[in-house]
């Protein structure tokens, strides 16, 4: 529990200097400084000299503390700090994921959101089709009724897939070219399979694939929840117009025309009509701002030198960084394989999840819901996912925590994760879904290996 | 996207060059309905300084935005969280102005349901609905009702905007009998194509008799003019009730299916509480914006319709503290949330009905409230499931759920509950 210090036991840690201050700074700004006793003061940092600190409290008085009178996480935070720094993060406060990653050549997508699952639209040679963004997903997958719609080559159904609810077969299957926005990968491998598996007779498959874990680690996606956005570096697919790990194409960006035609450049300059673009091949072109597609021509309408300028010191600040402006947590995930995990708590006891964005409610494995104190019901439910339909119980959950965040008093269902190798144990204890993710507006970087929550 | 204009609006006299930084706008809502399209550039305890599409920069009063709007400056600018607690709870549905002119028939586009040789409705467009219209009904009236509920779920959930898009909800106006028998066959054939047999005799049992309800569109008719899957259906039995604007039963009915478009639905195991809390809702808004309520529901046991019962508080509403009052001092009903979740229709008691009433009336009674009443409404989006009642508790603030009772029973007793 955190507390304030009382007027007694501030004047012991800090020396009060009473200044008033003439604009109270935001609650984002607070931290919570601990003196050597233990105690804890909420303060801003507004400078520093080589000993000291001064801080701004919560009441408007500023005070000066000696670095030797504060924990040495505290000390650490005042040495690494500097005033610039401060000042430009504070203008930094509001800009965006996608502002940030745009500017690194990043494309960023509106996904839409079905219940807790997110869609993209994507290509199979010229046949659109929609893709569930599936973090639990170790390699990305066709539905087979679009690989042949697509005209694509389908291999015989020799292999096997796993999912929550078993098996299936899946064949390889030529693809010539895949595609998201200006992502490509050209003549690659991608298994096919029925997704029709395991719906009702005449339910429909509401999608045509599955964007996994595989591309979207190439493409070094960010998923965005409190944007809805998904974000993609077609630099890393085969599509690529620059070369990669080219530092000067972080200062380009994506602009597209009503007419289809992209480019990848940066602002020169412009008029209120046209915009000059500098492209990544140095030659500069004009283009009216009128043939933009709305959000580019928004952007040109909206770009200034002071704004470009600006821009430019900001493509040095990291995700983290400007997420943690904003209170979120964060947490190196560990990888195995293509997939993603996240310790925490179940129960109190300690636990890893599978970070999983298709599961659009989270779910246990029985036998871990069961060893971790969940209350596990008849087992009268059904989950539903490749390999068709398996029995499932409603299970509360008394607590959950990942990182800070804390959820209490939910229901989840819990099936056999593990029904097709039960001589191993499994090393997590279940998928950690899309509606918690939801809840804690997750945003998952795929270069970082970085989850960052936020609980509102 | 039609934007109004902006009416209150500080630093217009200094209305400047931006530095703004080309990134995501957002449609900015006042409490009386104008709407900006605008960038944030920074915000303050006092105020929001936005950019606009021509690059100028306005600064508008915290206390004039919606509580979505500001819910989005703390979640993205690090805004200090007690700007949700600006201004009073207001009625935002009352006092946004809704122009007559963004409401109008469209004389050239019948809309059929199927292949029907001679069009049964006629159409009506605002701005998010679409309203199919037979017989001696003011289609324009319920229009401007539907466009005033929204404005008041836009002003208050954060995502609700976002969420619709740019679909409309299909609302149909049945006052010709023959429009609304074809209506009938229509819909019961397509549960049936549906392979919902059940559904289709349960609808048919209760067709006649129903006074409004929710109805699942088929995928193409959804396709084909931009549609929500679920629609409000009318059936006009008393036309004066559709001659005005905000009449109770119009508001009970679309006040209950834009919450419940918003919860998005709730899983097998996480339903309980969901009658409780969307019934209640539709009571709330009926009686505290059209002064009374006009509505019984029909709760139909049997699924071939036969065992049909109808439910409804005491009188017209005009008496509903006053009953319930009198009823928790002679202990004919307790104070519970928890007991509360688990009532169903079926034996539902007046008293019960106006508990809960009650509830929702407390549950949006306060600027707190409503910013935990939206964090609610949230959580039940992305977990599918009504959260329980300790954990209702924990949102609106309490340690127990015997503090938040004590805190519910006070607001009925000697609070503003009237």
């Amino acid at each position: 529990m955190k507390r304030l210090l009382g007027p007694t036991a501030a004047a012991a840690l800090l020396l009060l200097t009473g200044h008033a201050s003439a604009q109270p700074p935001a609650e984002g700004d607070y931290r919570d400084f601990k003196g050597i006793n233990g105690k804890i003061i909420q303060a801003v940092m507004i400078d520093k000299t080589a000993d000291s600190a001064t801080l701004l409290l919560r009441n408007g008085q500023r005070a000066n503390v000696v670095f030797t009178n504060l924990s040495s996480d505290d000390q650490a935070y005042i040495t690494a700090w500097s005033k610039e720094k401060a000042a430009f993060l504070q203008k930094c406060r509001s800009l965006t994921i996608r502002q940030l990653l745009e500017l690194r050549g990043y494309e960023s997508f509106a996904f839409r959101l079905q219940g807790n699952s997110i869609f993209m639209d994507g290509k199979v040679k010229e046949k659109p089709g929609s893709f569930l963004i599936d973090t639990g997903a170790g390699t990305s997958l066709l539905h087979l009724q679009y690989a042949k719609d697509a005209t694509c080559e389908i291999g015989e159904m020799t292999e096997t897939i796993y999912g929550v609810a078993g098996e299936a077969k899946a064949a390889w299957t030529d693809v010539p070219t895949i595609s998201f926005g200006e992502s490509v990968f050209k003549g690659t491998k991608i298994l096919t399979t029925d997704l029709t598996n395991g719906l009702e007779e005449g339910e429909k498959v509401g999608y045509d694939g599955i964007l996994g874990a595989d591309i979207m680690t190439a493409l070094e996606a960010v998923i965005s929840y409190p944007e809805r956005r998904i974000f993609l570096l077609p630099g890393k697919s085969h599509g690529a117009d620059v070369p990669q790990g080219d530092p000067t194409t972080m200062a380009f960006r994506l602009f597209k025309t009503t007419s289809n035609q992209t480019y990848r450049g940066k602002v020169e300059s412009k008029t209120p009509t046209v915009a000059t673009l500098q492209l990544v091949d140095g030659k500069n072109i004009q283009v009216p701002i009128s043939n933009f597609i709305p959000d580019d021509a928004k952007y040109v309408t909206n770009w200034s030198e002071a704004s470009a300028f600006f821009l430019q010191h900001c493509r040095s600040l990291t995700i983290q960084e400007l997420l943690m402006l904003r209170k979120y947590q964060s947490f190196q995930y560990e990888r195995k394989g293509n997939h993603i995990f996240v310790d925490g708590t179940l129960n109190d006891n300690k636990v890893t999840y599978m970070i999983d964005t298709g599961a659009d409610t989270s779910l246990l494995h029985l036998k871990e819901a069961i060893d971790n104190g969940c209350e596990v019901g008849p087992m009268d439910e059904f989950v539903r996912g490749i390999g068709g339909k398996a029995p499932a119980g409603v299970t509360t959950i008394k607590k959950l925590t990942m990182g800070e965040a804390v959820l209490t008093n939910r229901k989840v269902l819990a099936t056999d994760l593990n029904r097709l190798s039960a001589e191993k144990d499994l090393d997590y204890v279940g998928l950690f879904g899309a509606d918690f993710m939801r809840e804690l507006d997750a945003v998952i970087t795929y270069r970082e290996k970085r989850i960052f929550l936020i609980q509102r | 996207m039609h934007i109004q204009r902006w009416i209150c609006l500080l630093g217009l006299g200094h209305a400047l060059l931006s530095t703004a930084i080309g990134g995501e706008s957002r449609i900015w809502t006042s409490r009386k309905g104008s709407t900006l399209e605008a960038e944030l550039l920074k915000c303050d305890a006092t105020g929001a300084t936005l950019v606009t599409k021509d690059s100028k920069q306005i600064v508008l009063k915290i206390e004039d935005l919606s509580l979505g709007d500001r819910q989005f400056l703390v979640e993205f600018s690090g805004a200090d969280p007690k700007i949700l607690l600006a201004g009073d709870v207001g009625e935002p549905e009352k006092q946004v102005r809704i122009e007559s002119s963004t409401i109008k028939k469209l004389k050239d586009a019948p809309f059929k349901l199927a292949d029907e040789s001679v069009p049964l409705f006629e159409l009506t467009e605002s701005e998010h609905f679409l309203i199919a219209s037979a017989g001696d009904v003011r289609a324009e009236a319920v229009a401007e009702t539907a466009e005033r509920l929204w404005h008041g779920m836009a002003f208050q959930h954060m995502n609700f905007r976002r969420d619709w898009a740019d679909k409309r909800m299909l609302v149909f106006l049945a006052e010709n009998r023959s429009a609304y028998g074809a209506l009938g066959e229509w819909y019961f054939q397509t549960l049936i194509d549906q392979k919902s047999a059940e559904a289709a005799e349960k609808a048919k049992g209760t067709w006649e008799r129903l006074g409004s309800t929710s109805i699942s569109l088929p995928e193409e008719l959804t396709k084909t003019y931009q549609l929500h899957p679920q629609a409000i259906l009318f059936n006009v039995k008393d036309a004066h009730q559709f001659k005005k604007a905000m009449s109770p039963f119009q508001i009970h009915t679309i006040a209950g299916a834009l919450l419940t478009k918003q919860l998005g639905g709730v899983s097998s195991f996480g339903s309980e509480g969901y009658f409780a809390l969307t019934t209640g809702h539709s009571y709330y808004k009926e009686i505290s914006l059209g002064g009374k309520s006009e509505t019984q529901i029909l709760s139909v046991v049997a699924s071939d319709a036969s065992d049909i019962t109808e439910k409804k508080g005491f009188e017209d509403g005009s008496s509903w503290a006053r009953s319930l009052k009198a009823a928790i001092r002679k202990s004919t009903v307790n104070v519970e949330l928890e007991p509360m979740l688990q009532w169903k229709l079926e034996g539902l008691k007046p008293e019960q009905l106006v508990l809960i009433y009650s509830f929702s009336y407390y549950l949006q009674s306060s600027p707190q409230h409503l910013c935990a009443f939206a964090a609610m409404v949230r959580r039940i989006e992305s977990n599918n499931q009504i959260p329980p009642a300790i954990e209702i508790a924990k949102i609106f603030g309490f340690d127990s759920v015997e503090a938040l009772n004590a805190d519910w029973k006070l607001f009925i007793t000697e609070g503003k509950f009237r």
